[in-house]
């Protein structure tokens, strides 16, 4: 039999050459590493060695590809879970946490997973009696979920939720303590939408044109609040809007998480007035002082950069009203009613919240994660309305409220004004 | 430092490589860098304890020289001596702490005295260079190898870093010759690449997320009947895929650097009985006590009851070399019984070609399920509880529940590729291509092409999930 000789395999090359090749371009990296975790950690070595790992890892060169190939692999294994996110049969990507021994919830945050939701009741009640104190009329918005409903079709067998039993039950609570409230699940349903229609795939936020559907919500709902009528209905139409697409130019944190192949992509739109306008924004912590029009005074357009690779760190939702801000404050230049708003913010308020502010005289933004420098916020304020966002209720968790409560006996009580000093 | 680690594979690995085959060409040289490079490698993970195996390389350096130039009597005395040596320090870091807290339980009803324990922390791979170093010994007496002259050869015996921490365990004699001589041909430095591509893949991509099946199952109070038994199989392929992938990984770079390790693992669950598991499953392990306790106290050539003796001595050992606990104890006393009723009334033999060979091939598979599930569980216990579910015996335990929907939805495609990759399906797939096509030059190259391409896909989706941070332990660096 004739015998033909050896095949050769290039394999060894590719193969020595490659790890050569990779590991010298890491090598400042690896060096990086290797220093900063014998400054951090000088006093643990094996603490120290697995610091040099993981910094090794975050910062390594090209490490997006690697999420892109990881998830166009998972996607091959059928694995509907990657990374903490999970894949909708839609293509929509949530959050998976697990609630207790072997039960998967599909939700973005672990309190909207409590059945019972006597901890979210009593932030939202605390907050509502503190302002009924001066008067102040407080009202709480139920945003809506990214699974309209806790059966919804995209769930596959095998997972659930219960983020909408949970909000029906908080809403019952909150109602049967007098707390006015905004259902904006509802409202979305009254107009026959989905919450994927006001989503993004790869974000745990609305999108743009999403907030902008919610603030037409709560500018009705500041009305009806308020027995006033100073949202401009003529501002409710797109049609007064520039609408500009960056077509698949956003990738959520959800998308960063697990790649391109497995999240894909969205579009992000950037809806700015047609119409003259001229605000003053401040937003201190982020040395943001701008006055003009609504786009220069509330955009950076820094976080449009319509780069791939930049996808993965900038995250074009910071556009509107820039991301990690402590307090934003927007004031109408034009306003023709001097309603001052404030909203217990998260970063599903932003978009919504600059588009509230075309009705509005004022519209502050605080959070209250700090809950002496929010009530120093609210005092120097002085709104004429408290909107308080469901997911802004549980910021300090339960837990964190009970140490204060701990450590300072009855802290609401200690820093309700007194009788004779209103 | 783990094979499975970004570390490894960008940084240790390549710079070893360039050392070896760039900077040095002579063989003691090599021999001293691969040494030095396997020292860093222990340090790295073991900042302190590297100065233990370095005492543990010298003492049996010496050692080994006084067995060669000893008479016949003191020859058996220096090689007790050497043993007992090994032992002490494996006592002294893996079982000291099990041994006084039993002298503890036992004397505390009785006398107000209480030993405290040194706590030491395990040495990682103590059991496999302790098992190397004592192999080293035993060989040398019984002239089955020659002597080590440096004190080099034997450290990169002791201590390659290729097998220094889960093994194979390699007996001396098997690579005396090469800490000599030894040759590096390509085509065997590609199957070196080959198989270390595969073994990380094995870990990375089958045995990490099967990991996941398994936390799930065996965290979970009362588990279905099915979510049960699904935790026990992922559990079994998880712990194959890790350790014969940590096996492929070790032989892969001992090809590269010329060394020829022996096989640790050949399809463990194809194994028509339990003897044949054996003989599959962690295979170094088992010739260890083969030829190192078994065949020393007679083996099987002697009488059924003390052949039965012996395998109990041989498997409560193997079952104590895994963990000082009860739970290991209890494992090796499983197989002990397995076995000794195997060799009793001399299965293998008997079933082959009958229509019982299938199931006591299922009996056989079941059995090591269990096995599986005695050795990954928390503790005894817990692992009698698994079972208890398994078996359906929990009250209120549902046949099937959402869990094991969720679980086959999310890993189902992983499950099936762990049970596929298990049987040699594949490997004779791949064996029936390159002999059909061997005459044609054109088809073995393209064919060549195609493995060259499917194992670089594999090594970077397995390192994309070390870059995804993936959960990353290998289970045989708690021997």
């Amino acid at each position: 039999m004739k015998q033909n000789k050896p095949v050769f395999s290039t394999l060894p090359i590719l193969f020595v050459s490659s790890t050569l090749f990779i590991g010298l371009l890491n090598l400042t990296n690896f060096l990086n590493g290797y220093r900063d975790a014998n400054i951090e950690i000088p006093y643990n070595k094996q603490q120290a060695l697995a610091s040099i790992e993981t910094k090794y890892t975050d910062n390594f060169i090209g490490k997006t590809n690697y999420v892109d190939l990881n998830g166009a692999f998972s996607l091959f294994l059928g694995r509907k879970e990657l990374n903490e996110r999970f894949l909708l049969e839609n293509d929509f990507l949530t959050n998976t946490l697990i609630g207790g021994p072997s039960t998967y919830f599909l939700s973005y945050h672990d309190y909207w997973t409590y059945t019972d939701q006597t901890a979210s009741i009593q932030n939202v009640k605390n907050l509502h009696d503190y302002l009924a104190l001066y008067g102040i009329p407080y009202a709480f918005l139920q945003t809506p979920h990214l699974l309209t409903t806790d059966d919804d079709p995209t769930i596959p067998a095998g997972y659930s939720t219960s983020v909408n039993d949970n909000s029906d039950r908080l809403l019952a609570g909150v109602a049967e303590n007098g707390i006015p409230s905004l259902d904006m699940r509802a409202s979305l349903q009254e107009q026959g939408l989905n919450s994927f229609d006001i989503f993004f795939k790869t974000d745990h936020h609305w999108t743009i044109e999403g907030a902008f559907w919610a603030h037409i919500q709560v500018a009705e709902y500041i009305d009806d609040l308020m027995g006033t009528s100073y949202a401009n209905p003529d501002y409710y139409d797109l049609a007064n809007y520039n609408i500009e697409i960056y077509e698949n130019s956003f990738m959520g944190p959800s998308g960063s998480r697990t790649g391109i192949y497995y999240a894909g992509i969205d579009d992000f739109s950037v809806i700015t007035p047609n119409f003259d306008t001229e605000f003053q924004v401040e937003i201190p912590n982020r040395d943001w002082y701008r006055t003009g029009p609504f786009d220069h005074a509330m955009l950076d357009y820094s976080y449009l950069e319509n780069d791939i690779n930049n996808m993965y760190k900038q995250d074009a939702y910071c556009t509107y009203l820039l991301p990690n801000t402590e307090y934003v404050k927007l004031v109408n230049l034009q306003a023709t009613n001097d309603l001052k708003v404030l909203l217990v913010k998260d970063s599903f308020s932003m978009p919504m919240a600059a588009f509230l502010s075309l009705h509005f005289a004022e519209v502050h933004l605080c959070q209250q994660n700090d809950h002496e420098e929010f009530l120093r916020t609210l005092h120097e304020i002085e709104p004429d309305v408290v909107l308080q966002m469901r997911t802004a209720v549980d910021r300090m968790s339960p837990q964190a409220l009970a140490d204060l409560e701990a450590n300072q006996p009855s802290y609401w009580s200690q820093v309700q004004p007194n009788s004779d000093n209103p | 430092m783990v094979f499975s680690s970004m570390t490894f594979l960008f940084v240790f690995f390549p710079l070893v490589l360039v050392g070896y085959f760039g900077i040095f060409q002579k063989n003691t040289h090599r021999n001293l860098f691969l040494l030095i490079a396997s020292l860093i490698f222990y340090a790295w993970g073991e900042p302190y304890y590297v100065a233990l195996m370095i005492v543990s390389i010298c003492l049996n350096f010496r050692i080994g020289l006084m067995i060669d130039t000893a008479t016949d009597l003191t020859r058996k005395y220096t090689l007790a001596a050497g043993i007992f040596l090994n032992l002490f320090f494996l006592f002294l870091f893996k079982y000291e702490g099990f041994f006084v807290r039993q002298f503890n339980s036992l004397v505390e009803y009785r006398v107000p005295m209480r030993i405290e324990s040194l706590n030491l922390p395990l040495p990682i791979g103590i059991s496999f260079f302790t098992f190397q170093a004592i192999s080293y010994l035993v060989d040398l007496y019984r002239k089955q190898a020659p002597v080590q002259k440096t004190v080099t050869g034997l450290g990169l015996y002791i201590a390659f870093f290729p097998q220094l921490i889960a093994g194979p365990i390699v007996q001396y004699s098997t690579i005396a010759q090469e800490l000599e001589h030894r040759t590096i041909k390509y085509d065997e430095f590609t199957q070196g690449v080959k198989r270390f591509i595969q073994g990380l893949a094995k870990k990375m991509i089958l045995a990490n997320q099967l990991a996941l099946v398994v936390e799930e199952s065996f965290s979970a109070t009362t588990p279905s009947v099915t979510f049960a038994w699904l935790g026990a199989i992922a559990f079994s392929l998880q712990i194959y895929y890790d350790f014969s992938g940590y096996s492929d990984m070790a032989i892969g770079m001992g090809l590269m650097f010329g060394f020829h390790f022996p096989e640790n693992f050949n399809y463990s669950f194809i194994a028509n009985t339990i003897t044949d598991f054996w003989r599959r499953h962690h295979m170094s392990l088992s010739r260890w006590f083969r030829d190192y306790v078994f065949f020393p106290l007679g083996g099987s050539r002697v009488s059924k009851p003390r052949m039965v003796l012996n395998l109990l001595v041989v498997w409560l050992l193997t079952g104590f070399w895994h963990g000082a606990s009860y739970q290991f104890i209890a494992w090796g006393l499983f197989f002990f019984v397995l076995l000794s009723f195997e060799k009793t009334f001399d299965i293998p033999t008997r079933i082959k070609k009958t229509p019982l060979a299938i199931p006591y091939h299922v009996f056989t598979l079941i059995m090591i399920i269990f096995s599986m599930v005695l050795f990954g569980e928390y503790t005894f216990l817990s692992a009698a509880d698994h079972i208890h579910s398994m078996l359906g015996l929990k009250p209120n335990a549902p046949m099937v529940d959402l869990s094991t929907i969720r679980i086959l939805n999310n890993d189902g495609i992983v499950l099936l590729l762990g049970c596929i990759f298990a049987t040699p399906v594949i490997e004779r797939l791949s064996c029936a291509i390159r002999t059909k096509y061997q005459e044609n030059h054109l088809a073995s190259s393209g064919y060549e092409h195609f493995c060259t391409a499917y194992h670089l896909v594999l090594f970077y989706v397995s390192v994309s999930y070390l870059v995804m941070g993936a959960h990353n332990p290998f289970l045989y660096f708690n021997f």
